[in-house]
């Protein structure tokens, strides 16, 4: 990265997380954002907005400022979403693994939603889905899980089968910290060299034109004067 | 705005959001909203975002944005690009709407203020101000486009007229006009003294003059600030506004056309002033307090308050919940349970303190029209409150109004009043028919839910009930609106005959439950015989689940007191084979007394076969006082032995049902006795010995066929039947029926004691010859019973029949001897016993020499030929004999000599 791309905010990248009530979207974002972990969390209302610079732990040029939706789980608060998803690049759609059937259906009702609106992008590239397996830790202490996890397998790949747009199924533990740096590092990772590049270069063209950003928008005007009064 | 009166506008404050997320030091700084959403900034820089959905009444808080370390100043909604940008800490950001995501656009540093411009083809501009230069800019997708730049010293506050040719701006000091067109600056006036304010320009509509104005405030003074009103052209179009001793408007000023409203905070309190902006005069100063209801605009006493309110006015309307009439509106269930009105009122003016938030809109028009219904009850005149349109109410208040007006033409005892209580919207009656009845009922009735508003006057009613109008309301109420209450009121209070009228539109007669027998047990109670019974009909006609317990009731019913006029029902009640024994037969019994021939009739053809026992024990129990009812007895007790004839049980009651009947005097009256002593006479005639006829006819095939002709016909059938019921009783079982003693029986004696003398006696001389010959009667050659029947022949010696049949033929010489012409009867019997059980020569030795032979030709020539026979055939038997005894003889003689 050169000097003047350290001086430049990197990009940003929208995230949405999507998924049943309680399935553990807000702590997977404390884990990611603050490395915490809270059992008595509360619901989340709405929607939270948190963000997060990031550095690619295999490549320092990947770095971006994720700009996270926690959205709210509960019925309530669906029709709101969508505002939520729009223009995002990726959305995150967990299914607690401890509490496999139900959350997985919808889960399943997310990425048909998402698929239906789609087209609401302003880039129109339709979003990346990362199916997010939360609660592996208390899978692991069950001695007799409600669905095995072959089962599990089998569900989600054929889930990821008959929907192109999934990217991965991602196994994590906000509790235990496990799998979440992980996925963001996929994130991070699977993103087009071409967004970093048009990016910087369009930052490098503002920042070069002196005066910074005003001077920048001074100096593109054209129909606007300076008065006398 | 309407005032109503001197010290009240039709406007109200209400609580909107007053319940905010927000920590102890973080106060409101600005609001504004879009769509069905609310953004609240706070001075901590975050942006609470509330939105409204569908099925709840108030807005809910969905989002808490961290936007800035420093207070939100401004909050700038661009409604067509759908991005808001939020000023905070002198740094403008944008973001999109309505979910408040950052957009990738540069920050803008420096500012002063921001403000929309509606410059025409160029939506979404914001005039921009900053400390060295006015901006009019516009975002292009993620670009900032400055359309206009001028250089301008520390403008702080600016608007525009619509369109914006012009914008006013505010520096430290004065206000001044742009031209935006052609860049040239304008000196207003100056908006302070030597004290701090903040300028207020305030746009508006000005509908007097049809143009854009705007609204200057200018402080004169410490206590004292005007305002000044210019147009797009910067000419001033009315006269100045004056606040006098109230400060400057430093919580802002909006216009509500034609009122200004504006706030004025001090140290000691915050108040709303309220001035026409065609008088000029100030209409309405009010206090502002922390309002926990909905607060009429109104003049009121000074409350201290250390909050600091704000008024802002927003572009579009604002749906909200209407709190004002909750009081009025809202719904309270017996349990106290209240639910909140639907009701919902637009607003566009928000006020707020540092904590709460406050809507201003129009008063609605369901308070006045209930303040005025509670003037009219005072004064006892509803004239004016009646002529009120409440056409353009919404749903709710409309329903309340009605409500309103029952009331009011019901104290009035106007003739309409059912018009009002039956008013129906599509879920049904508008007045529940459960408040109507308390009304119309009395107290005792109580009602489930009614308007808050409503509660008090309704608790507090006096009118006295009126049942008569009540009978009419429930009867000219759709059926399916009868609650039990109001069918219980109903029966209670009404006539026999409009219960039965009333009966043929309730369809709740359906169940045999709790409601239906406790408005039986009131029929009874009320002796109302006629609705019970149409009671239980109807319930036995639509309750299956119930219907044997309710036949049961309504055949008890039935038996009490049945009049000619239900016969109908009690006979369709006895056919639906759904009684008990007991139940039928008692229902039975009343019909047959009731109406005779329909009971039998019934019995005959319709009865089920299972009650054959009712049937019979009813008939008996009858038959006594009624030939009928003996025969018809006999009928059932036939049908139900035919169908088992081996019932010994049923055979025996049929027998003596039978024997008991036939000497009963419906039967064997004095003319059926007769009858029978006249069948004697000509059967003792007809089989006189000195008729020639033979065989004489038996006894009892002379009943058979010359009983049908006679008047008494059932007593000979039944005379016939009793005797071969006995005769196979002794035949078949080896049982003697004791018959009763009467002359009827005479006959029957002869079955198990057939004595031959009393045969002959009887003139039964056929049967006297079979006795004789197998010592029983002959049944007749008709039988009811037993067509087949044919008992044991029992052995008897030759030499007894011989006796017997002597025994008669010296019976019939005897009255030859005493000179009766009985000749033939002696030529019967010598020709029909002299080749089977006695010999001619015996016959011969006893007929007296004087006999006329010629009744013995016959006799004689098969006796001759007989002998003659018999003769020649020992003749031949002598000689055969004689031949072989010589053939054998030879033949011995022969075998010796071999």
């Amino acid at each position: 990265m050169s000097v003047i791309e350290d001086s430049i905010q990197p990009p940003p990248y929208k995230i949405v997380l999507l998924g049943e009530s309680s399935v553990g979207k807000t702590s997977l974002v404390h884990r990611f954002t603050s490395n915490t972990f809270d059992v008595h969390i509360a619901n989340t209302i709405g929607a939270a907005f948190i963000t997060k610079l990031y550095t690619s732990h295999s490549d320092a040029n990947r770095k971006v400022k994720f700009e996270i939706w926690d959205t709210a789980g509960q019925e309530r608060y669906r029709s709101l979403t969508p505002m939520y998803y729009r223009n995002a690049k990726v959305a995150l759609i967990c299914i607690d693994l401890s509490n496999f059937e139900s959350t997985f259906h919808t889960a399943k009702y997310w990425i048909q939603q998402l698929e239906l609106n789609n087209s609401s992008n302003a880039d129109d590239k339709p979003i990346e889905i990362h199916l997010i397996g939360t609660k592996y830790d208390l899978v692991q202490s069950q001695t007799t899980p409600k669905i095995s996890q072959e089962d599990i397998e089998t569900k989600v790949n054929e889930l990821i089968e008959s929907h192109g747009n999934i990217v991965k199924f991602h196994t994590t533990s906000s509790k235990e910290g496990t799998g979440i740096v992980e996925l963001f590092e996929d994130i991070v990772v699977a993103i087009d060299d071409d967004f970093f590049k048009s990016y910087y270069d369009k930052a490098q063209s503002e920042t070069d034109v002196q005066g910074g950003p005003i001077g920048s928008i001074l100096n593109a005007r054209h129909a606007a004067t300076s008065g006398c009064c | 705005m309407n005032i109503n009166d001197t010290n009240a506008l039709n406007y109200q404050i209400s609580p909107f959001i007053t319940n905010l997320s927000l920590s102890e030091d973080e106060l409101i700084s600005t609001t504004t909203t879009y769509e069905s959403n609310v953004y609240i900034g706070t001075t901590k820089g975050i942006i609470l975002h509330y939105h409204h959905f569908d099925d709840v009444p108030e807005y809910i808080l969905i989002s808490q944005l961290q936007i800035s370390e420093m207070p939100i100043t401004r909050i700038l909604i661009l409604p067509v690009s759908k991005r808001v940008v939020v000023l905070a800490g002198r740094i403008a950001q944008v973001y999109s709407l309505p979910e408040l995501s950052p957009c990738h656009i540069k920050r803008m540093k420096d500012i002063n203020d921001i403000a929309l411009l509606r410059i025409e083809n160029q939506p979404d501009s914001i005039l921009v101000l900053s400390p060295t230069k006015v901006r009019i800019i516009q975002l292009h997708g993620e670009q900032i486009k400055i359309v206009r730049e001028i250089h301008y010293t520390n403008a702080i506050a600016g608007d525009s007229f619509n369109p914006a040719n012009l914008i006013v701006i505010a520096d430290g000091s004065n206000y001044d006009i742009i031209d935006i067109e052609h860049n040239r600056k304008i000196p207003l006036f100056e908006y302070r003294t030597d004290q701090e304010v903040s300028p207020i320009l305030t746009s508006f509509y000005a509908n007097d003059t049809n143009q854009s104005e705007l609204l200057l405030t200018i402080s004169s003074d410490v206590s004292t600030a005007i305002a000044m009103f210019i147009n797009g052209t910067g000419d001033v179009t009315r006269g100045t506004l004056t606040w006098v001793g109230e400060g400057y408007p430093n919580g802002g000023v909006v216009i509500e056309w034609p009122y200004a409203l504006a706030i004025f905070n001090s140290e000691e309190k915050s108040k709303l002033v309220v001035s026409s902006l065609e008088s000029l005069d100030i209409t309405i100063a009010m206090n502002l307090s922390d309002f926990k209801q909905s607060e009429r605009i109104e003049k009121n006493e000074a409350i201290e308050t250390d909050k600091h309110y704000s008024i802002n006015k927003l572009d579009k309307f604002l749906s909200i919940e209407d709190v004002s009439v909750k009081h009025l509106l809202s719904t309270k269930d017996r349990n106290g349970e209240l639910t909140q009105p639907l009701s919902r009122i637009t607003t566009d003016i928000l006020i707020h303190n540092q904590k709460e938030i406050w809507s201003i809109h129009k008063t609605n028009p369901i308070i006045e029209i209930h303040n005025s219904f509670m003037h009219a009850l005072e004064t006892e005149n509803f004239e004016e409150f009646l002529k009120k349109d409440i056409s353009h109410l919404a749903e709710e208040s409309k329903n309340y109004a009605i409500h309103l007006q029952f009331l009011a033409v019901l104290h009035s005892k106007m003739d309409n009043i059912l018009t009002f209580a039956l008013k129906q919207y599509l879920n049904g009656p508008i007045i529940s028919p459960k408040l109507v009845l308390h009304l119309l009922g009395g107290s005792e009735y109580k009602y489930d839910k009614v308007f808050v508003g409503l509660e008090k006057i309704i608790e507090d009613w006096k009118d006295e009930p009126d049942l008569e109008l009540l009978k009419r309301y429930i009867t000219a109420l759709p059926s399916q609106y009868w609650t039990p209450e109001l069918r219980r009121a109903y029966y209670r209070n009404a006539t026999e005959s409009e219960v039965l009228e009333f009966f043929k539109k309730d369809s709740f007669w359906n169940s045999y439950d709790d409601l239906n027998k406790e408005l039986i047990e009131l029929f009874i109670t009320k002796s109302l015989s006629g609705a019970i019974l149409e009671a239980y009909e109807t319930l036995f006609e639509h309750d299956n689940d119930n219907r044997l317990q309710i036949a049961s009731l309504y055949a008890n019913i039935l038996s009490e007191d049945l009049s000619r006029k239900h016969i109908h029902t009690a006979i369709k009640l006895l056919g639906s084979n759904t009684l008990t024994d007991k139940d039928y037969g008692k229902l039975l019994l009343e019909v047959i007394r009731v109406d005779k021939d329909k009971g039998v009739e019934f019995m005959r053809s319709k009865a089920a076969k299972r009650y054959n026992d009712i049937n019979r024990a009813v008939t008996k129990e009858l038959s006594d006082s009624s030939k009928g009812f003996a025969i018809l007895s006999i009928e059932l007790l036939e049908s139900s032995f035919l169908e088992d004839t081996e019932n010994q049980e049923i055979f025996d009651e049929l027998l003596e049902t039978i024997s008991t009947t036939m000497i009963s005097s419906t039967v064997c009256s004095e003319e059926a006795e007769a009858s029978y002593d006249l069948l004697l006479r000509e059967y003792e005639a007809i089989n006189s010995l000195e008729k020639d006829k033979w065989p004489k006819i038996s006894w009892l095939d002379f009943v058979s066929i010359s009983g049908k002709s006679k008047d008494s016909e059932t007593l000979f059938v039944l005379y016939l039947k009793s005797f071969e019921l006995c005769w196979v009783k002794y035949h078949k079982y080896g049982k003697v029926y004791t018959t009763p003693d009467h002359k009827l029986f005479q006959y029957h004696q002869f079955i198990a004691q057939p004595n031959i003398e009393k045969l002959l006696a009887f003139h039964d001389y056929s049967n006297a010859e079979t006795v004789a010959i197998i010592n029983q009667l002959a049944l007749p050659k008709q039988t009811f019973y037993f067509p087949k029947f044919t008992p044991e022949q029992k052995k008897i010696e030759e030499q007894q029949v011989q006796q017997s049949l002597l025994g008669i033929f010296k019976f019939y010489l005897k009255l030859y001897e005493e000179e009766r012409k009985v000749e033939p009867a002696i030529e019967h019997f010598v020709e029909t016993y002299s080749k089977s059980h006695i010999s001619p020569v015996d016959l011969l030795e006893i007929i007296p020499n004087s006999f006329p032979l010629i009744y013995l030709l016959k006799f004689l020539e098969h006796a001759i030929v007989d002998l003659k026979s018999s003769s020649r055939e020992t003749n031949i038997r002598k000689v055969v004999t004689k031949s072989e005894s010589s053939r054998i003889k030879k033949l011995y003689q022969d075998f010796l000599t071999v």
